[in-house]
């Protein structure tokens, strides 16, 4: 790291603290010393930490970079960590290759006896819960709802927040709310997902679950609210699947026009619900 | 990023980390999901460090520390009350580690113009406590 940047009044003030500088010795390069810090195992790394004990410069200066706030993934960044899967799938074993179709088909047909099943359910937990029917849900003209795919948010690892502590606590516990989503267990996912959206105040994903979760347990006003908070969180990387279950909430609840302004956004380009949508937006208008 | 210092390091890693999880998803115990990650990551950042070599020229380096103690006139300069994290930072990895505005602008995820900004700020304010402190050496 060579400067050539310093103007004539930063070379002045360099000169008028070189004395200060010259006490602080052969310190690593910062990057070097996070990594240190973050349990990176590389040849040198004993030296560095040792460096970090002794100096009074390093310490403060690994304490300050652990609570800087990086920056997280851009949508850009996202895609493109996304565009490398397909490649690899390609080229893997025969048998994985027809692993996805195979988990595919089996989901379509989960998807079919959760929404036979549904209604049964549904008349369960109003019983239960002393809910009203949705209006309008008359199920021949409302729009499928199916389980979102569960999403890991690479934010979470790409931007080692706070020391690795926040994103690692933050993967642990959605983790734990999905494992029962993962499962078709909707009510202990919501109820999961529920405190967790409470927890972490500024996360997409519990929103976002709660928001399906409580769409495929038929409450549909609940799920547009969880959708929609979730879409103030910073939909970026859940835009079309927030648009797309807002249709469906929006439909269920009778709300047509609005239903068929989040169909069109997702019908406008590509995207894993665009067909689903510009479906819907057709049936949508044609009513 | 914290440990690379370049973004489309990360990137790389990240992307590298999920791959390894979609190859392994069977074999993986899902309620230990993000230790799983978080190791993965550590080992492709400790073979990034491996290939680029530095921690080899650092060993080489004299790593003596001298003043050691809070005394130590650049760590008590930085212990200006006014001054706050992101101004340490700027300070030292600009004055210290001879890092460019744009090199320390990429590492922190800032526009040149607030780093420009957090060293302009900083360095009037050691120049008060500077002018301070001469009379009484």
């Amino acid at each position: 790291m060579s400067n050539t940047d310093f103007t004539p009044e930063e070379a002045e003030f360099q000169a008028e603290i070189r004395a200060a500088l010259a006490s602080a010795g052969a310190c690593p390069r910062p990057q070097m010393l996070m990594a240190a810090v973050s349990g990176v195992a590389f040849e040198g790394a004993e030296d560095v930490l040792r460096h970090l004990a002794a100096c009074p410069v390093c310490g403060p200066l690994s304490r300050d970079l652990a609570e800087h706030q990086f920056p997280a993934v851009s949508p850009e960044e996202d895609r493109r960590i996304r565009a490398r899967f397909p490649r690899v799938r390609d080229r893997s074993p025969l048998w994985r290759r027809w692993l996805i179709p195979a988990m595919a088909a089996a989901a379509l047909v989960l998807a079919v006896v959760v929404l036979v099943k549904r209604p049964l359910r549904n008349a369960a937990l109003q019983q239960i819960s002393g809910q009203n029917p949705p209006p309008n849900a008359a199920a021949a003209n409302t729009l499928p709802v199916s389980p979102a795919p569960i999403r890991i948010p690479a934010a979470a690892v790409l931007t080692f927040r706070g020391g690795t502590t926040n994103a690692r606590g933050y993967m642990a516990d959605l983790m734990a709310a999905l494992q029962p989503y993962r499962q078709g267990d909707y009510l202990h996912a919501a109820n999961a997902l529920d405190a967790l959206s409470k927890k972490y105040p500024n996360a997409v994903e519990p929103s976002f679950y709660l928001g399906v979760c409580q769409l495929l347990l038929n409450e549909n006003q609940d799920a547009a609210i969880s959708l929609e908070d979730a879409r103030r969180r910073g939909a970026t990387p859940f835009k079309d699947d927030i648009s797309w279950y807002l249709a469906v909430a929006y439909q269920h609840l009778a709300r047509i026009a609005d239903a068929r302004q989040e169909a069109a956004a997702v019908c406008a380009h590509p995207g894993d619900y665009h067909d689903r949508a510009c479906q819907a937006m057709a049936e949508l208008t044609a009513r | 990023m914290r440990c690379v210092g370049r973004r489309d390091v990360a990137e790389e890693i990240a992307a590298d980390a999920f791959l390894q999880l979609l190859q392994n998803w069977a074999a993986i115990d899902t309620t230990r999901l993000p230790a799983w990650l978080l190791t993965v990551v550590k080992n492709r950042a400790t073979d990034y460090w491996r290939r680029t070599g530095v921690e080899r020229r650092y060993a080489s380096e004299d790593r003596s520390v001298r003043g050691q103690t809070t005394e130590e006139p650049l760590s008590r300069l930085l212990q200006n009350p006014a001054l706050k994290p992101i101004h340490r930072i700027c300070l030292t990895l600009r004055y210290l580690h001879e890092m460019t505005v744009a090199e320390i602008a990429a590492y922190l995820g800032l526009s040149e113009m607030q780093v420009k900004g957090h060293l302009q700020y900083s360095r009037g304010l050691l120049r008060k406590q500077f002018a301070m402190e001469q009379p009484n050496e």
